[in-house]
């Protein structure tokens, strides 16, 4: 017998606009900076800066500091785990959306 | 937000990454103004009737004249392309993602190939007897409005959805130059050349960075 999926099986970290975009983007390049994701998502530096913290600290994302020139630069990318959490969030999501139409 | 709207949250986000969307529009606007300028040159050098009605008999071009022309429109419009190669190569912008890399190798395929069909119609065209009619010479420019719109239709499925506004306009030139053969190359005019001014400054207005 199948599982039957539900909404509350999606993880929540995920249920917000901007931490979907950070994730595709992040599944979709290794590395990118900050400001080529805020770029993209047209946001502030404010609201993505919480965010991208917010994945952080889930150990979603990691953070690579440098310099560029004199100016400091803040890349990301999505680790091991945060794909695989992206991903099973996806597929959780495509059967959710499978399994409603009609 | 609920299921559907995630994902086509990420559909849409995915579909940004993978789109080679950096076209410069002042490339298109470079590529219209330089086939206005052959088209003008040929018609000032020349004196083609194209316009004027007649059973051709007449009205015949010579090989070496035709080749002058070809040369100077063909040579015109490579120029054309390797300034909108230009143009478009040195406003990449550095984090262009993998998938737009392969997208833009793709579109660069897609119209090379464009380029070698539509000088093999030149080379068909000329390659026949010592003089070419002027109904022969106008068959030529909707074979290439059709073939040119067509490649912008396709381009546009892997870069800027604008771009099959030109296909569209060029393929339409095309078919009624087809159709109306008096007015094949006046059309040609229009959609190549007034066609990229006009996607160019759009592109320029819609995606100044």
């Amino acid at each position: 017998m199948t599982k039957k999926i539900k909404i509350e099986d999606l993880n929540k970290a995920f249920d917000n606009r901007v931490r979907l975009g950070i994730m595709t983007i992040l599944l979709a390049q290794e590395w990118c900076d900050f400001t080529a994701i805020k770029d993209m998502l047209d946001l502030t530096d404010g609201n993505l800066a919480s965010h991208l913290k917010s994945l952080e600290e889930l150990e979603f994302i990691e953070v690579r500091k440098s310099f560029i020139g004199k100016k400091p630069n803040s890349s990301y990318r999505a680790t091991a785990n945060g794909r695989a959490e992206f991903l099973s969030h996806l597929t959780t999501l495509q059967n959710i959306i499978k399994n409603t139409k009609i | 937000m609920n299921p559907q709207e995630q994902f086509k949250e990420v559909q849409s986000i995915v579909d940004r990454l993978t789109r080679f969307r950096h076209i410069n529009g002042w490339a298109a606007v470079a590529a219209g103004i330089l086939s206005l300028i052959a088209f003008a040159y040929i018609n000032y050098t020349y004196q083609i009737p194209w316009l004027v009605d007649n059973t051709d008999s007449g009205n015949v071009v010579s090989k070496a004249e035709l080749t002058h022309y070809f040369m100077v429109v063909g040579g015109l419009l490579i120029t054309a392309s390797i300034i909108c190669g230009i143009i478009i190569l040195s406003s990449l912008p550095k984090d262009l993602t993998q998938a737009a890399l392969r997208n833009l190798l793709k579109l660069g395929a897609f119209f090379a190939l464009y380029i070698v069909s539509g000088f093999a119609i030149l080379w068909a065209v000329i390659s026949g007897s010592e003089t070419i009619t002027i109904g022969l010479l106008r068959s030529v420019p909707p074979m290439m409005c059709i073939l040119y719109g067509l490649a912008h239709i396709q381009a546009s499925h892997i870069s800027l959805p604008a771009l099959k506004y030109l296909g569209f306009a060029c393929f339409f030139c095309g078919l009624v130059g087809a159709i109306l053969p008096m007015f094949a190359w006046p059309l040609w005019a229009v959609g190549f050349g007034i066609g990229h001014i006009v996607l160019g400054f759009y592109l320029v207005k819609k995606h100044p960075n």
